[in-house]
């Protein structure tokens, strides 16, 4: 009997050869139809029908760092073709056209997870990785996502203590600003994390206190340049903490803010005003970095906040803007809240200056992201505030610290750093130059 | 462009076959899969497409001039000619950078440019395949193709033009004029790539994130459970990574009305060296046996060529793997324990139960497998000291850290997957189903590609059924094909979540 060319005639006359011909065609025509699934999207669109956008890989745009823009026109020539720009662009056409991406995404993510899960069946690990080679896991316990924390290197250590030692020098040339620094435990260093006692010799918030008492300690220390650090004792504050930050992405929510706002209000003498009430906005479940990061469609609530500032006007660089009223944040789709509420909310007035009056000083805050919340708080303590991203990642300007300050409108009389514990000690590595004066 | 991709699966593949089946010719459809071929290379090698027309021109004319003179040394010469053109081309781009490296180190001095080529992909496969094309002209075995154009869609075949089988002109000479497209083939091709495609992305690529991220770190730094982690990982990721994409090859070519031999044979049932070589890869075992080895003499002669002959053929297979040293330590390992076996230690094996000859043969191979992906001597020495425990169980890692826990519920679907539980029940039902009382079956033959045929997935259903038995041997097939349908989705949700998914056979 050969098995390359079966016969398919039978004594039964249920079953015939024809039976085994449906059958191949129906599998055929099953897996040509999921194979032309892009195609038919792509067609269909461009027939002028709106199709939803789970439908198509617009929700997934988010998760993927965007739908990337394609001109296969543009690369249609031998430049395009030899330098792979045209293939580039036909790929990203077809990724822009697979069907229910985002679901896509997610069911892959939680597939593995669940053989992540039942391997871990065996150890009861409290956290484990969202997906296989995540650099992001899960605590079920805390119901939340936190990346996997780096090693403390030597020369981590030391990017701190340059911190430290290059702000100290500036601030003991400049004794007329007060300066303060805030630790935001966020990201690589966030509190109450299982994952500390799960790795090796982590970077913790406890160890960067540890480093950072320890440089002061041995400088001897500025009296205008004080270091804080966020005050959660103990397990008692393990709710507080988590009320505080985002479950699924590395920011603070606006109660994490309002507190910190407290801490360095009292360091700077600043008169310290209500924060206002801070609500989550009903409706509206944000579904943050980690979470994205972590193939997890998972969201929270956001929390919003309503205090004095809500009418105030703001002189934001030759533009009117009203404070308090979120207009991105209102005006943007559900989906773009949905993935990018934190930007919208809170990160819409990188560069203003906020004049309020509502205290003697003015006070210039740079930050990373974590200091967009903070501009909703800072200036109900100070006559104006300044804000700047010197400490994001992404901030490419050489600015010094000196040129900045000469380049405001008003005298700062005190200066606020405000960032999670990576971006402090990066800058030093980022701008060695930051801190030079004349 | 790889089989693994959005754009393959979505765009490539699709559009291929609709064009393929819309003209009607078997001349046009040649025309086609040539086309479609330089395209698929040229995808990726917009430049080296060139390369490979003109690997193409240049065996195509070396295959006419062997055939068209007669005298034996004018043959010889141009054979001669063409190897010598394949091979410098091969060594060019492929070994210049190492020789000129080891030559430099050697003198103390820049004797030689380090030009830092990139290496045109799959130059390793069609290079030999052409090889193997002259010669079988030589031989007589074949007649030389006059049609360039046919010569080109041999060599520049996609479904195996990246990563094999190495498929002889001589597998698919008739089909080139007489294939025939049949809906059975097509589908049996189909079902065949759906499996290859699930081995690649679903096994493959998830053992190879565990098995990237351990290789590279110091033995110190992950110590005993680790190392073995690691090197067990890379031990099922190049099997599912190569025998899927060797399935999935073969399945595009029966796809089309291609027969290619089969290239795995489950080599990890393994019970000796010797057997392990004739389960793996076996499309490139071939190569080395008929175009190297027996030319050399093979075993037909006194012990001491015998042994020069097997050690060349091992170290060139070797450093065929790759421009680095370690490939030639591999090789010749593995020529050595092949010599071992023959001389001393297959007497033994033969003695032994089958469970302690498995377990010798998976030592070697793990062992090979860490030779093969460890660079550097140094790192070697480590590694192994560190599977002997020099480095404690988890070096300065965390048990948690090293990850390979939470690998632990796919270890029985690895080990499942490389076993021929798949061609044992399905012989299993078809002589139920036939009413045969003795149901012996060997599922995975010891030599060859001959006994259990690479496309078959279904069950086939012959005169012989037993008709009461039918209906089972229809829902099996049904339920095989639910399955498949699965996978290919499952793979697809991998693929498009850009998932992790390396391409291994950048160095061939």
């Amino acid at each position: 009997m050969s098995l390359v060319s079966p016969e398919y005639k039978s004594n039964d006359t249920g079953f015939t050869g024809v039976a085994m011909k449906s059958r191949n065609l129906i599998f055929a025509v099953i897996v040509c139809i999921f194979l032309l699934g892009p195609f038919g999207v792509f067609v269909i669109g461009s027939g002028g029908v709106d199709l939803p956008s789970w439908l198509t890989a617009e929700d997934s745009a988010y998760l993927t760092g965007g739908l990337v823009e394609t001109n296969i026109e543009e690369s249609l020539n031998l430049d395009g073709y030899a330098s792979k720009t045209l293939q580039s662009a036909l790929e990203n056409k077809i990724g822009n056209n697979i069907p229910v991406k985002a679901q896509v995404i997610y069911m892959n993510g939680a597939l593995q997870r669940q053989c992540i899960e039942a391997s871990n069946a065996l150890f009861n690990w409290e956290s484990y990785p969202a997906f296989f080679g995540s650099a992001y896991c899960y605590i079920p316990r805390q119901d939340r996502i936190l990346p996997i924390p780096q090693r403390m290197t030597q020369e981590t250590e030391q990017a701190f203590q340059n911190y430290i030692k290059h702000l100290d020098e500036f601030s003991k040339a400049h004794p007329d600003i007060d300066f303060v620094t805030y630790f935001a435990p966020g990201w690589d260093t966030a509190l109450y994390s299982p994952l500390n006692d799960l790795t090796c010799e982590s970077i913790s918030y406890a160890k960067v206190q540890e480093i950072v008492d320890s440089a002061l300690e041995d400088k001897g220390g500025s009296t205008n340049s004080k270091y804080l650090f966020a005050q959660y004792n103990g397990d008692q504050d393990e709710a507080k903490y988590l009320a505080d930050y985002y479950r699924f992405d590395h920011h603070w929510n606006n109660r994490g803010a309002a507190r910190a706002y407290y801490q360095i209000a009292e360091s700077l003498n600043l008169p310290q005003r209500d924060a206002g009430y801070c609500f989550d906005i009903a409706g509206e479940p944000y579904s943050g970095a980690y979470a994205r990061s972590a193939s997890m469609n998972v969201a929270e609530p956001f929390v919003g906040v309503s205090n004095g500032l809500d009418s105030t006007i703001v002189d934001y660089r030759n533009h009117e803007w009203i404070m308090g009223e979120h207009v991105r944040y209102f005006d943007a789709g559900s989906l773009e809240r949905h993935y990018n509420a934190y930007t919208l909310y809170s990160e819409t007035l990188e560069g203003a200056t906020i004049k309020t009056g509502n205290g003697d000083k003015n006070v210039l805050l740079l930050s990373d992201s974590y200091g967009g919340a903070l501009q909703y708080f800072l200036p109900l303590s100070c006559n104006s505030l300044v804000q700047g991203i010197s400490l994001s990642m992404g901030d490419t300007s050489s600015d010094t610290l000196e040129q900045i300050l000469a380049n405001c409108d008003a005298d700062i009389d005190a200066v606020v750093f405000v960032a999670h514990s990576s971006n402090i000690s990066g800058l030093s590595r980022r701008k060695p130059d930051f801190f030079a004066f004349e | 462009m790889v089989f693994s991709s959005t754009i393959f699966l979505f765009g490539f593949l699709p559009l291929f076959f609709a064009i393929y089946f819309l003209v009607p010719s078997l001349a046009v459809k040649n025309i086609v899969l040539l086309a479609f071929s330089l395209l698929f290379y040229a995808w990726g090698e917009p430049v080296y497409v060139f390369l490979m027309i003109g690997s193409i021109a240049v065996n195509w004319l070396a295959g006419l001039g062997i055939s068209k003179t007669n005298q034996r040394f004018s043959k010889k010469t141009v054979l001669v000619l063409a190897i010598i053109a394949n091979l410098l081309v091969l060594g060019f781009y492929k070994y210049q950078g190492f020789l000129a490296f080891n030559i430099n180190r050697a003198l103390g001095e820049e004797f030689l440019a380090e030009l830092e080529l990139a290496l045109p992909i799959g130059i390793s496969f069609f290079t030999l395949q052409a090889i193997t094309y002259i010669v079988d002209v030589y031989r007589g075995r074949v007649v030389a193709q006059k049609n360039p154009l046919y010569m080109g869609m041999y060599i520049a075949m996609f479904p195996q033009l990246v990563a094999g089988p190495i498929v002889r002109y001589a597998d698919i000479e008739h089909a080139i004029d007489h294939r025939v497209v049949t809906m059975d083939g097509f589908t049996q091709g189909l079902r065949l790539f759906i499996v290859g495609l699930g081995k690649k992305v679903l096994l493959a690529n998830i053992a190879g994130i565990l098995a990237d991220s351990l290789l590279m770190k110091e033995a110190a730094d992950i110590g005993f459970i680790g190392c073995l982690s690691g090197v067990l990982a890379y031990t099922f990721q190049i099997y599912f990574d190569f025998s899927g994409y060797s399935d999935m090859a073969i399945g595009l070519g029966k796809m089309m009305g291609f027969d290619y031999p089969r290239n795995f044979n489950y080599p990890y049932i393994s019970k000796s060296a010797t057997e392990f070589w004739r389960r793996w890869h076996m499309s490139l075992g071939g190569f080395f046996r008929d175009y190297v080895y027996i030319p050399l003499g093979g075993n037909r002669v006194k012990q001491p060529r015998f042994v020069f002959n097997t050690m060349v053929v091992w170290a060139l297979t070797g450093i065929w793997h790759g421009a680095a040293w370690n490939f030639m330590l591999w090789g010749i390992y593995w020529g050595a324990l092949i010599l071992f076996e023959k001389f001393f230690m297959m007497k033994v094996l033969n003695k032994l139960p089958s469970f302690v000859s498995h377990v010798w043969c998976i030592v070697l191979f793990i062992f090979g497998w860490l030779l093969f992906s460890v660079t550097g001597l140094q790192n070697v020495l480590q590694w192994t000291a560190a599977l002997f425990g020099a480095y404690g169980l988890t070096g300065t890692s965390t048990l948690w850290e090293l990850q390979s826990w939470s690998y632990i519920s796919l270890i029985p679907v690895m080990i499942i997957g490389s076993l021929p539980w798949a061609p044992w029940l399905r012989k299993k039902i078809q002589l139920w189903a036939e009413g045969a009382s003795d149901c012996n079956v060997i599922a995975a033959p010891e030599k060859g590609n001959e006994a259990v045929p690479v496309c078959q997935v279904q069950i086939a259903r012959s005169v012989s059924v037993i008709p009461a038995r039918m209906r089972v041997v229809t829902m099996v097939n049904i339920a095989v094909d639910l399955a498949l349908i699965a996978i290919l989705v499952l793979s697809s949700f991998s693929i498009v979540s850009s998932s992790y998914n390396p391409f291994i056979y950048f160095q061939f």
